[in-house]
């Protein structure tokens, strides 16, 4: 019976659906309303009103600033979220199952590793700064730099990953991004106009074309080095086991 | 000619993410949804969003597996 | 080099990377055991991508695309032989089994039972 119901219900929310699909404009049609107003507007001014010859790049940090704005505190939101439940990694206490249990990685797989990471940061950080004319940008450079991390750890096992990212350098790491909005967004303010201006007046053409620019790279470098470094305190805080954690600290 | 490769990998796409949610195993669904992630970037870059498929190969193969696995690896294996 | 004798490396190292990769396929279906798995698909992740790879660095010609692609073959056949490496030992060292008839012991062991299977 109420299997029937299900069903009934979903066949005509089914139905509702397709009509409603048919009453809509034919997909890829020029004349949609997408196309008239909108993407002509980014297309033609995206580069002299967004500052940035990638156009993805102009909209995610220009014409949608909120949005991305808001992608980067819920992102943060997620670290905040899992930290809570599952706390930091212990210096010097924390483990992962993988170094416990004695196994070491093979020569071959750490030298390839350590040969590899160094490429692959290489590579985001080319994504990271090449963002504004080139396909990628803040948030994909920082997902493979906590690849590349996730690699290190895997190979290398979690406390020479700690020790290599130590706390007191990933905490202030993490919150960079949305430190960076604001900052960009309250300059704005400060200039006397509206929140994530990046365009500031009251300055000759040039000066604003360059503090533009230095504001977008700094949101930038932020979205990356902060996503990347997310990652990493989540796996973190995920990965790791304290095996010894009822034992009082050795100093 | 175009279209056939996107056929392809819009069938396949299909597969992958009808054998995510038939599979019992966990760690197996894990490997096979990267797999899904890693269809899903070249149908991006086939629509001609590069920026997309670059975050779904990096996050969606690369980083959700990981966090998927250690998951998996600290709860239990098997479904039910 | 003219631009036949372009096309015909070009569809020859295709053609090679096309067949590793259908031997590939087949070999990781048909194989009994993870060990003998791992030996296609390592094959067919470093000869054929590379092949096929090496193919398309003939069309592209010199560009800057091409130093992409050596880089890309560069960490092909680095990171596909390692991995391949580390999904064996690791199975070795968690004491997968080798496929083997029953009864027969894979290789001579040293007093130890779990490559008996009990």
């Amino acid at each position: 019976m109420r299997k029937a119901i299900v069903v009934l219900a979903l066949v005509g929310i089914g139905v509702m659906l397709i009509y409603a699909v048919g009453e809509m404009p034919p997909m890829g049609d020029s004349g949609n309303p997408d196309k008239v107003h909108i993407a002509p507007r980014y297309l033609e001014h995206g580069e002299e009103e967004a500052g940035a010859s990638n156009v993805i790049t102009a909209v995610i940090l220009n014409y949608r600033g909120y949005d991305t704005m808001g992608e980067v505190a819920v992102i943060f939101c997620a670290l905040c979220a899992v930290v809570a439940i599952l706390n930091r990694e212990k210096p010097g206490l924390s483990r992962t199952s993988m170094d416990v249990s004695g196994v070491k990685a093979s020569v071959v797989v750490r030298t390839t590793i350590r040969f590899l990471v160094p490429v692959i940061i290489f590579f985001a950080v080319y994504i990271i700064l090449h963002g504004e004319s080139t396909p990628g940008g803040g948030f994909q450079g920082g997902a493979i730099i906590g690849a590349s991390i996730i690699l290190f750890t895997l190979a290398f096992g979690l406390p020479e990953s700690t020790r290599k990212l130590p706390l007191r350098f990933r905490i202030p790491l993490e919150s960079f991004a949305v430190i960076a909005f604001l900052a960009a967004g309250f300059t704005g303010i400060v200039f006397g106009v509206h929140f994530l201006t990046y365009l500031m007046p009251g300055l000759s053409e040039y000066a604003a074309e360059t503090i533009r620019h230095i504001m977008m790279m700094v949101i930038e470098i932020g979205i990356g080095f902060a996503g990347g470094i997310i990652f990493t305190s989540i796996m973190f805080a995920m990965i790791r086991e304290d095996q010894c954690e009822l034992q009082p600290d050795s100093p | 000619m175009d279209w056939t490769l996107n056929l392809l990998l819009l069938m396949l796409l299909l597969a992958t993410a009808i054998s995510v949610i038939r599979i019992k195993d966990l760690l197996a669904a894990a490997v096979v949804f990267s797999a899904y992630s890693l269809v899903m970037a070249i149908l991006w870059t086939q629509l001609r969003a590069p920026d997309l498929a670059l975050t779904e190969a990096a996050v969606g193969a690369g980083v959700t597996t990981v966090l998927f696995i250690i998951t998996i690896y600290r709860t239990v294996r098997k479904e039910d | 080099m003219g631009s036949v004798a372009k096309d015909v490396l070009t569809v020859i190292f295709g053609l090679t990377g096309v067949l590793f990769f259908i031997g590939g396929t087949v070999g990781l279906l048909r194989c009994p055991d993870l060990y003998s798995r791992l030996h296609p698909a390592t094959k067919c992740d470093t000869v054929g991508s590379c092949s096929i790879t090496i193919a398309l660095a003939l069309q592209i010609g010199l560009d800057i695309a091409l130093f992409k692609i050596m880089v890309v073959i560069l960490l092909l056949l680095v990171t596909s032989a390692s991995s391949g490496h580390a999904i064996g030992r690791s199975a070795f060292k968690t004491g997968v089994m080798p496929w083997h008839k029953k009864g027969v012991v894979p290789w001579p062991l040293k007093g130890e039972d779990r490559w008996t299977g009990r």
